[in-house]
């Protein structure tokens, strides 16, 4: 079979740098890898873009949403999270977790966290059973007065506002069903901006406009122009897709699983302290609370007088210790453990050293500093923490919001352009890249292309589906053109 | 059975795709009688993988499916030896047989008594162990009230059976492109499903093969 080249440029063809072949021309006989392969990075950009747009959509804007939270918490809750007047000195922690306990019988202290400002009040995180799976009840005490200032369900360290914006943006607040939509805006996002990337480059290429990549065309109309601010948008933004994709698949139902598996074998997870103190043997040796959210077996389980017992001590340990705050202080859930303490400053520049402190002796029983994870472990708390804007603080806000700017228009633009390449004699839907663009590669091509898929798609579980269900339709399609057209040869006429 | 639903889907999908394909080319297409004995000895392999990868097919005997895929490996190897009308190369033949062989081999190592080397290794409640998760497929039988343990020459040789699969797989997809390619008029998926599905079942086979 000879090799054809697609006839369809990626957009409409530049007048002054015209890309068909004129009449009687030769067709390249050996053309070169990417025209072979344009064809399919076509569809893919194409049906990728048709699929997963409204989702990228949905993610784009409820994420921009979500970038104006962190300035609404500190002036929306300022009651909660400010006292009216320093005092001289604050209360013994005890004494303030003490006053939360009684202010809320109802829930179990699972964190504390201490002041970062002598203007800040003192966070008593609880478990309680009327508020939703993954939330907690906040308690807010005044260190100096002793006061509960008031208590708001959180998500954790998220107060009210951004946590319904968090999971507004993770799952439409529709529960775990919810979360598919989330994947699969992930999972497609970044096959449909590198496949964007390639015929951008690919286009600016053949019409001879190589150093006008991120600059649109604004001499242009129509389809062109809406095609160069489609590219040079999606260009000035494609990086920073490709790292929102990859975190947000990290957080995924599904491909979250296989990095988190991909993580532990390669040694690249988060390393923590072991809460268990040394010589003792509790029933869950080894394990640190990030493990022990099902808590204890019963036969361990420790009142809440057992579990905070020693606060004092701890803290005080911590602040000898060289920690600072922002802090967490995590009580331990099981007889022989102790108390595990996390510096938590996700601003550059982080801090996450963590203890363990024995609430008996006040004695450091294990210690995990941030300067001795792997290298793996501290991008990924990086780039998670860039994902949520927090790493940079406003100038991180301002980037992603840039950034689901630029995803929205180019989105909405890519579906103009198809919508521009729409019959104009008759009524009917635009075209779309035409079938059979894997015969376009040679066998061996197709073959290495097909298994690396068939392993991103095994990995990566809503990409593989959807695109797996893409193909069995777009297959069925394939067979019944034929005998349509077979049917109604007048209608070609 | 396969333990892990997701592989359960794919092979079960694999197979129907298979299952499907035989039944059409039976229906539509006329066929010599060696070429309808061929079609039906897949459709059957096809079925029986699917049964295999459910949690029912473990109250399927295993002895008489395990005499059948040999007959029906023998079948092969007979055709390929009286005659090579019919078959591109007697490796073609030879390659089914294998797969028949494969079969009777499965059958034989799940019964966990045919075999030497393999011993009845715990009664059907410890299935769930740790053991037996981080295999994938749970071979405890429901006749005889356990599971086997394929250690030794056991797992070599399915490794091997894996990797053969997994190899011939890659083969038939390849071909498959080929003849794609080289037919002007095979642009029609029907056209060349047959060397397709026997790319999804020597896939299928490698996937069961690595559970086991």
């Amino acid at each position: 079979m000879s090799q054809t080249v697609d006839p369809l440029p990626l957009g409409d063809p530049d007048p002054a740098t015209p890309t068909t072949q004129p009449t009687g021309a030769r067709i390249p006989t050996t053309p070169t890898t990417w025209v072979r392969l344009r064809p399919l990075v076509m569809r893919l950009h194409f049906y990728g873009g048709m699929l997963a747009g409204p989702f990228l959509l949905i993610a784009a804007v409820t994420g921009l949403l979500y970038t104006f939270t962190p300035q609404l918490d500190p002036i929306v809750f300022r009651d909660e999270l400010k006292v009216d007047q320093v005092g001289d000195a604050p209360l013994p922690m005890s004494e303030q977790i003490a006053r939360a306990m009684a202010a809320h019988p109802e829930g179990e202290v699972t964190s504390i966290r201490p002041p970062s400002a002598p203007d800040e009040t003192t966070q008593v995180v609880m478990a309680a059973p009327d508020v939703p799976t993954d939330y907690s009840r906040t308690v807010f005490v005044d260190p100096y007065k002793g006061e509960v200032r008031g208590a708001l369900t959180t998500y954790g360290q998220w107060l009210p506002i951004r946590a319904w914006f968090d999971e507004f943006h993770r799952n439409l607040h529709l529960g775990e069903f919810g979360r598919n939509y989330s994947e699969l805006a992930a999972s497609w996002m970044w096959v449909v901006a590198l496949g964007g990337l390639a015929l951008w480059i690919g286009y600016r290429s053949r019409t001879k406009k190589l150093r006008r990549l991120a600059v649109p065309d604004r001499e242009k109309s129509g389809r062109t122009r809406t095609l160069s601010w489609h590219g040079s948008v999606g260009l000035l933004v494609v990086a920073g897709l490709l790292g929102l994709s990859i975190t947000g698949l990290t957080w995924s139902r599904y491909a979250g699983e296989s990095i988190s598996d991909l993580r532990t074998s390669l040694s690249w997870t988060t390393p923590s302290v072991t809460t268990v103190l040394s010589g003792e043997t509790p029933s869950d040796t080894g394990a640190s609370h990030h493990d022990s959210g099902a808590g204890p077996a019963a036969t361990d389980a420790l009142t809440p007088e057992q579990a905070l017992r020693g606060v004092d001590r701890v803290l005080t340990t911590a602040d000898t210790a060289g920690l600072q705050r922002p802090m967490w202080l995590y009580p331990p859930t099981a007889a022989g453990e102790g108390w595990r303490v996390e510096e938590n400053k996700r601003r550059a520049p982080t801090r996450s050293d963590a203890i363990t402190v024995d609430p008996g002796s006040g004695q450091i029983t294990d210690r995990v500093d941030f300067a001795s994870w792997p290298l793996i472990a501290k991008m990924t708390n990086w780039t998670i923490d860039m994902h949520m804007g927090i790493l940079f603080g406003i100038v991180n806000q301002i980037v992603l919001a840039l950034l689901m700017v630029g995803l929205i228009t180019v989105i909405i633009r890519g579906y103009i352009m198809w919508w521009q390449r729409r019959p104009t004699r008759h009524r009917g839907l635009p075209r779309a890249p035409r079938r059979g663009a894997l015969s376009e590669l040679k066998p061996i091509e197709a073959l290495v292309l097909i298994v690396v898929i068939a392993a991103i798609g095994w990995y990566v579980p809503l990409f593989g589906l959807s695109l797996g269900a893409f193909v069995v339709i777009d297959a069925a399609v394939g067979l019944l053109r034929p005998r349509q057209s077979r049917s109604a040869p007048t209608q070609a006429a | 059975m396969i333990t892990d639903l997701a592989l359960r889907w794919l092979v079960t999908l694999l197979f129907a795709a298979a299952v499907a394909e035989c039944g059409y080319s039976l229906t539509r297409h006329r066929h010599s009688a060696r070429s309808v004995v061929g079609h039906l000895l897949h459709l059957i392999m096809s079925v029986a993988m699917i049964v295999m990868a459910w949690p029912f097919g473990m109250e399927v005997p295993n002895i008489p499916p395990m005499v059948f895929f040999v007959v029906a490996a023998l079948w092969y190897l007979g055709v390929v030896v009286a005659t090579r009308i019919g078959w591109r190369t007697p490796l073609l033949g030879l390659y089914h047989s294998a797969m028949m062989g494969a079969m009777a081999w499965m059958y034989a190592v799940m019964d966990g008594t045919l075999l030497p080397g393999t011993t009845p290794m715990m009664p059907m409640a410890m299935s769930d162990s740790d053991d037996m998760s981080t295999a994938g497929m749970d071979m405890s039988s429901s006749h005889d009230g356990h599971a086997m343990s394929s250690t030794g020459w056991v797992s070599v040789a399915n490794t091997a059976i894996v990797i053969g699969f997994g190899v011939a797989a890659l083969w038939w997809l390849y071909r498959y492109l080929v003849a794609r390619q080289s037919d002007p008029g095979g642009r029609s998926l029907l056209r060349h499903a047959g060397t397709l599905c026997q790319a999804f079942m020597a896939a299928g086979m490698a996937i069961m093969f690595s559970v086991m």
